[in-house]
């Protein structure tokens, strides 16, 4: 999956449109431990899929090269967390469903091209 | 090639959190470094800077990259570890409300550096702890 499929899922909105989306998706990872990402969650252009929506989750992508980080059940970072991830080019998107709601939307999609 | 660099970590300042660790990657990445090094030293770094931020009083990290290998050393000014042995366990965690909202304290903080580098050390007492990790880069660098 390419990172801009996300917008042809209808729950999913990106929050940063300035950014390259054409990075593709390695492998899927929910988690909100970020210490347990660090340890687990190592894959370059890996998709992060959490409910944190600090600082530190733009960093974690930044160091790990994820390809993009999709916050759920409604979390929206700040307008500063945005602006931070347009400046490392990491894609942002949200959506109002949990991580197994969202996940099983996407594999949905991809089963269906 | 040697390179010294020294940065200082304020204590209990998240935002800040991963500034020594991005520098770090980026002097790698200008170097050529193999990527899944580069992963490595990320991990273990990043995880080092967080620890001081949530555990210590402040502290600060130094690093060295010789042609072969990069030496980083994090030293905090307290309040220490009680017990290193249990520390080093997956899932002990003594992280603070503040670092458990905002996602840390899974325990994971000094298996992960461990596992990352390719030595690591860890001293400790009340007037603070010592972390060392050594990594092998791998052949000749080129030069930034």
């Amino acid at each position: 999956m390419i990172v801009r499929e996300l917008n042809n899922i209808k729950e999913i909105k990106q929050l940063n449109k300035s950014v390259e989306v054409d990075t593709v998706v390695t492998d899927f990872y929910a988690c909100d431990l970020l210490s347990f990402l660090m340890g687990h969650a190592t894959q370059e252009g890996t998709c992060l899929i959490t409910a944190i929506t600090n600082m530190n989750v733009i960093a974690i992508a930044s160091l790990l090269e994820y390809s993009v980080i999709i916050f759920v059940e409604d979390m929206t970072p700040s307008e500063e967390v945005i602006m931070k991830a347009e400046s490392l080019n990491i894609p942002l998107f949200k959506t109002t469903l949990s991580s197994l709601k969202i996940y099983k939307e996407i594999l949905d999609y991809e089963s269906q091209i | 090639m040697n390179r010294l660099y020294d940065f200082t970590i304020n204590p209990n300042d998240l935002s800040q959190a991963g500034i020594a660790s991005s520098f770090i990657k980026n002097i790698l990445k200008k170097l050529n470094v193999n990527r899944e090094i580069i992963r490595r030293v990320a991990i273990a770094t990043y995880e080092a800077e967080i620890n001081v931020v949530i555990h210590s009083y402040g502290g600060k990290c130094n690093f060295i990259i010789t042609d072969n290998s990069l030496n980083v050393t994090f030293i905090d000014y307290g309040p220490g570890i009680i017990s290193i042995e249990e520390a080093m366990l997956e899932g002990t965690s003594t992280a603070s409300k503040y670092a458990i909202e905002n996602g840390f304290g899974a325990g994971m903080g000094l298996p992960n550096m461990q596992k990352a580098s390719d030595h690591f050390s860890i001293t400790s007492s009340k007037e603070g702890t010592v972390i060392s990790m050594l990594f092998k880069l791998g052949g000749d660098l080129n030069d930034c």
